[in-house]
């Protein structure tokens, strides 16, 4: 320390040096005190103005966190809630049995109409055309009307044990009668021996379902079945009307156009246009009833068969290695559809995260202010 | 040395609660601590202004016999017992700045010559003078600070304690304040 520095330090802390003289000026307060007010301390005035300040400080912090929690509520919940949804829409879609038909407005039912019964059918239930054999093959009772029963979506899977896989894979195959439009979907046979495995989806007429179940029964030893359906009723009805609606107005506009010959052209090419439009949503709902009555008509059977004796899945019964790489496998994948879903929320969320982050900050600062505040007692208030 | 803290501060506290009982001799046993020191910082705060130091200093007794019962404990009595006064101090600066020049010169009112307010005694009158005129041209919280410092009555602790703020920031706002200082003074040494 210089000599300079040393000396302003001994004249700084001489300008503040405790005075060496007694002054009682305590007793002359407390005197002044008696002689003034006469009567004992008043002792409020500062303890309810800091519990005021400590009731406002207490109000913004609370009025902050309900802030973030609102953002959180509000804006972060449902972006969790629709990447929840994102992520399991697949299931949702599989589990899903009803098509909402009927809480559709008719104006946006064909299009829904249209994915409702692909959905239905599923892809094992989507009708070739190409391998039907006319709309005569079809069961015209199937047709629905005012009068019918319900129509019914009708599917079922089979899993038969074999000793000769081939051989009931081929009369399965026979069960089909093409002459009720009835036919083989689809088929496969793969391996030989223990190792064969065939597959079929057969398409039956709804009314032969239990027939060609009980057919099936007899080439092996059934290991499993379940029946389904769907009831589709209220979708024909609604096609069926739409139908006879557009068909009516067609007529109409036919004989405007039979009428008014004289028109000018212009209406005339109007009117055409008018037409077309009908006759196009006529052929489309048209196609739309005739898919959705193949469906009807033709039950969908899955049939599996496996030699007997083989174990349904052969990692039922696993080695501890086989185990553990599954373990290690499932292990991945869920780590990798986390850290998926943490993006999507991080990234999809970015707005909120800020907002809560700059709500957070807030809070905080609120927090530590009023923490310190309440940590240091109040001074009296200047006269 | 915490500990000695401690039980000095719960001795302070002890004593404001009898007082607030009732017990005077308590106000007697905090005052022969404190009052004291609280003068001297008074007089620097005040420019050496001892008339007004004693107005300051009595009025923050008054203040602590008034509210004595409301101390809550949240921090100590000696924090407690500046804060009154450095407030006080700025209160009475604020109602006499127009009397006091721009040096902080006393317009009509003698620094005291007490040699109990003023330990140099008449032999660093001079300096004392010179150091007081730069403190006056310093800002308030700037010479707050310094005095603060120096007053040996606290603690760099302590003093960080009185103004409510961390240590790291008491110590750079120190060093700024006293190069503003210092260069005052160097610019007065210079003809």
């Amino acid at each position: 320390m210089t000599g300079p520095t040393h000396e302003l330090d001994a004249v700084l802390a001489s300008l503040t040096a405790p005075s060496a003289t007694a002054s009682d000026l305590w007793r002359a307060a407390l005197e002044g005190r008696d002689t003034t007010h006469g009567r004992s301390v008043p002792r409020d005035g500062v303890a309810p103005r800091a519990k005021r300040r400590s009731l406002r400080r207490s109000i913004i912090e609370v009025g902050v966190v309900s802030t973030v929690l609102w953002v959180f509520l509000v804006m972060l919940l449902p972006s969790l809630g629709s990447a929840r949804n994102v992520s399991r829409g697949i299931r949702v879609q599989e589990s899903m049995r009803e098509p909402p038909v009927a809480s559709a407005p008719a104006s946006e039912r064909l299009p829904v109409a249209g994915v409702d019964l692909q959905w239905v059918s599923g892809p094992a239930f989507e009708a070739q055309p190409a391998e039907i054999s006319g709309e005569g093959g079809f069961d015209a009772a199937a047709t629905p009307n005012a009068s019918d029963a319900r129509q019914i979506v009708r599917r079922a899977t089979m899993t038969l044990r074999s000793d000769d896989v081939r051989s009931s894979f081929l009369s399965a195959s026979m069960l089909v009668t093409e002459a009720l439009g009835e036919f083989v979907q689809d088929s496969s046979l793969r391996g030989s021996g223990e190792n064969a495995e065939a597959e079929l989806i057969l398409r039956v007429a709804a009314g032969r379902l239990g027939e060609a179940m009980n057919a099936l029964r007899t080439l092996g030893e059934v290991e499993s079945e379940a029946v389904t359906g769907t009831d589709v009723t209220d979708q024909l009805f609604d096609l069926d009307a739409r139908l006879r609606n557009e068909t009516r107005i067609e007529e109409e506009l036919l004989r405007l156009l039979r009428e008014r010959s004289d028109a000018d052209l212009g209406d005339v090419l109007t009117l055409r246009r008018s037409l077309d439009g009908v006759r196009e949503r006529i052929e489309r709902l048209a196609a739309q009833r005739d898919r959705a009555t193949r469906e009807v008509s033709l039950a969908t059977i899955a049939v599996t068969i496996r030699p007997v004796g083989r174990e349904t899945n052969p990692k039922s019964t696993p080695g501890t290695l086989a185990l553990m790489n599954e373990a290690l496998h499932d292990g991945i994948d869920t780590l990798v559809r986390s850290l998926a879903w943490m993006l999507r929320i991080l990234v999809g969320g970015a707005a909120v995260w800020a907002i809560a982050i700059v709500a957070g900050l807030i809070a905080i600062l609120v927090h530590t202010r009023a923490k310190r505040a309440a940590s240091r007692e109040p001074v009296p208030p200047s006269a | 040395m915490t500990t000695t803290r401690n039980h000095v501060q719960d001795e302070d506290g002890d004593l404001l609660r009898r007082f607030a009982r009732g017990d005077r001799d308590a106000l007697g046993e905090l005052a022969a601590r404190y009052e004291a020191p609280l003068l001297g910082l008074a007089t620097g705060l005040l420019g050496g202004r001892g008339d007004l130091a004693r107005e300051a200093v009595q009025d923050a007794w008054t203040k602590v016999i008034r509210y004595a019962g409301s101390f809550e404990g949240r921090s100590s009595v000696r924090t407690w017992l500046y804060r009154i006064v450095i407030n006080r101090c700025h209160d009475l600066r604020a109602r006499r700045e127009p009397v006091m020049g721009v040096n902080g010169t006393l317009d009509g009112v003698e620094r005291s010559s007490d040699p109990g307010l003023s330990p140099g005694g008449t032999r660093g009158l001079d300096e004392d003078g010179r150091v007081r005129d730069a403190l006056e041209a310093l800002s308030d919280a700037q010479r707050l600070i310094v005095l603060l410092c120096y007053h040996r009555g606290l603690s760099h602790e302590q003093a960080a304690r009185v103004l409510d703020i961390p240590m790291g920031t008491l110590k750079s706002r120190l060093h700024a304040a006293l190069v503003v200082l210092r260069s005052r003074l160097g610019e007065e040494e210079t003809p």
